[in-house]
């Protein structure tokens, strides 16, 4: 059983569809793992468990029955619990929405189901999503798996889905991405996660952080996975006017393992040059790996990089608020105090300062489409640091001490602004045993590409397949990581010093 | 800041968040101000943009 859930989304596919394992089987052996260690890890605010068997048994029924199957018959996903369900709760890892029972499910929950998908619970987040740490004081924390004796943040927004399919209690999950909550735990968790292209993928029933900026997608433990879930997400929806018209591609089919002549821009300023020492080499390594399947690499730069994070904070500050204002007339004591602060802040930014942004945006879009003439793909770090202890608000990269939540989010919101699909994937372990990630960054709608670079470089390294130290037998346990990592060395955690504003979730 | 803004205090943001509609105490104003200060810095990069000629990168489809 304990070797059913370190299969791939595809492999669980396969196996149940040629009858040599039931989707029973399967739910049971996640049901089973997430008994075993969720008290501790917190991936999920719920587990469905009585829905999910009764789908299994379904699923197992069909399967013997003959009946052509749809692509994911009999594999079990997990949620970010902002996605509504019409058979379990939606929090958006709230105290104001415990208990809140949507009357449908989200536009891609629908379609998972009808791909096959069993639904397996709804998975722990940053409150509302507002905040790229993972935090949570009303269900707990997550932990992050690849510290089993310290309690390390997860990343966020979507902590649960990162920690969930990191730590074998789900082979696949759904985030959401407003200015990195998929790539931020992906990468701290060391797993692949995908934020598709906005307006790729529907939004309709998934609660907001901030609108224009929400894009919600896959995070499994492979490139293939995350190209096997968006399939039937992806396409226009009728019920969310942003989604376009756009032709699906057929992502799995994109996956040729052949990157030869691929033109790869390595964003050296601003990015590469902000990370940590270990980080940064780990980038280069995979630069390297990149070139030895065919690619052709040269430096890029974003000119406007330095302004994403203002613009990003007008935005996020003023949709957040937006949606938030009457709870936080009414219920301002059911935030947690950091969700509070920062809804807070977002009446003190005009609006003209919010179109400023929004302004701001339209540069920072036409600057990454005008590099992507020039390149098929662009690579930057995921994070410029890795998972730090929950309570640590700031960190010493080389020798700059900054905040861990503007240092988070700092490589991603600019895709978030720009629009742009960006995959991350695991390219290395710190010594202390901590994953860093990289990005992959497509153009407008070709989420095809970017998957197909990544799959490449994941069949020519083994660091997405490696297990985090949690669950596993004593005995073949690898050793216990060191409390910080070498590379981007701890400063003492100071809780009480407000950070440079940074909203993004 | 801006040339002619005001300095931010605890009674002017009282009297924004009165006019927003929210009834803040004095307490929870002094703790806004530091992270109101950093706000506005921050947004205040944008200001070296050149954006005159450009429209705000947000769609409204009509179908």
């Amino acid at each position: 059983m304990d070797d059913l859930v370190w299969k791939s989304l595809a492999e669980l596919a396969r196996l149940v569809a040629s009858k040599q394992v039931s989707p029973v089987e399967v739910v049971t052996a996640h049901l089973e793992r997430i008994d075993a260690l969720d008290p501790k890890l917190r991936a999920f605010i719920t587990v469905m468990r009585e829905s999910a068997l009764e789908a299994a048994r379904a699923a197992e029924a069909r399967v013997l029955s003959g009946e052509p199957l749809p692509p994911l018959h009999g594999v079990p996903i997990a949620l970010k619990d902002l996605y509504n369900t019409k058979d379990a709760p939606t929090t958006a890892g709230s105290k104001i929405l415990a208990g809140s029972k949507p009357a449908e499910d989200a536009t891609v929950v629908s379609r998972l189901r009808a791909a096959g998908g069993i639904i397996l619970g709804k998975l722990n987040m940053h409150e509302f999503a507002y905040g790229p740490e993972g935090l949570n004081a009303h269900y707990g924390t997550a932990w992050n798996p690849w510290d089993a004796r310290s309690h390390r943040i997860a990343g966020g927004s979507s902590s649960g889905s990162g920690v969930a399919v990191a730590a074998g209690l789900c082979p696949g999950a759904l985030g959401s991405d407003t200015g990195g909550s998929i790539r931020i735990p992906a990468s701290l968790c060391g797993i692949s996660g995908l934020k598709p292209t906005y307006g790729r993928v529907s939004r309709a029933g998934v609660l907001p952080l901030a609108w224009s900026l929400d894009h919600v997608g896959p995070m499994a433990r492979s490139a293939a996975d995350c190209a096997l879930l968006l399939q039937p997400m992806a396409g226009h929806d009728a019920k969310d006017p942003t989604t376009a018209t756009v032709p699906v591609a057929d992502y799995a089919g994109a996956l040729s393992g052949e990157i030869n002549g691929v033109r790869v821009g390595l964003l050296r300023p601003f990015f590469l040059e902000a990370a940590g020492l270990v980080l940064r080499q780990a980038i280069e390594q995979a630069v390297r790996d990149l070139v030895k399947l065919g690619a052709r690499v040269d430096e890029a730069s974003l000119s406007h990089a330095e302004h994403a994070h203002a613009a990003s904070f007008a935005v996020i500050a003023s949709e957040a608020l937006a949606y938030h204002e009457v709870w936080l007339k009414r219920r301002p004591g059911d935030y947690q105090a950091d969700v509070r602060e920062r809804l807070k802040g977002g009446a003190f930014v005009s609006g003209a300062q919010y179109l400023r942004g929004q302004r701001a945006r339209r540069l920072i879009r036409d600057e990454v489409d005008r590099t992507l003439e020039r390149f098929d793909v662009l690579i930057a770090p995921t994070t410029p640091i890795v998972a730090t202890s929950v309570g640590q608000a700031e960190v010493t990269i080389e020798h700059e001490t900054v905040d861990v939540r503007s240092a988070l989010t700092r490589f991603t919101r600019h895709f978030n602004l720009s629009g742009h699909p960006v995959c991350s994937v695991p390219c290395g372990f710190t010594t202390a045993g901590l994953p860093i990630g990289m990005q992959i960054v497509g153009r407008a709608f070709d989420e095809a590409t970017v998957l197909r670079v990544a799959d490449a470089y994941q069949r020519a390294t083994d660091w997405h397949t490696r297990r985090p130290p949690v669950g596993a037998p004593p005995a073949a346990a690898p050793a216990p990581p060191a409390p910080a990592a070498p590379a981007v060395p701890a400063a003492p955690a100071t809780p009480a010093t407000p950070a440079t504003p940074t909203n993004a979730g | 800041m801006l040339p002619g803004m005001a300095e931010l205090n605890p009674g002017l943001m009282r009297r924004i968040a009165a006019l927003a509609g929210y009834d803040w105490t004095e307490e929870e104003l002094r703790a806004l101000v530091p992270v109101v200060e950093r706000s506005l810095a921050l947004l205040e990069r944008l200001e070296s943009l050149p954006l005159r000629d450009v429209e705000p990168g947000i769609l409204f489809p009509m179908a």
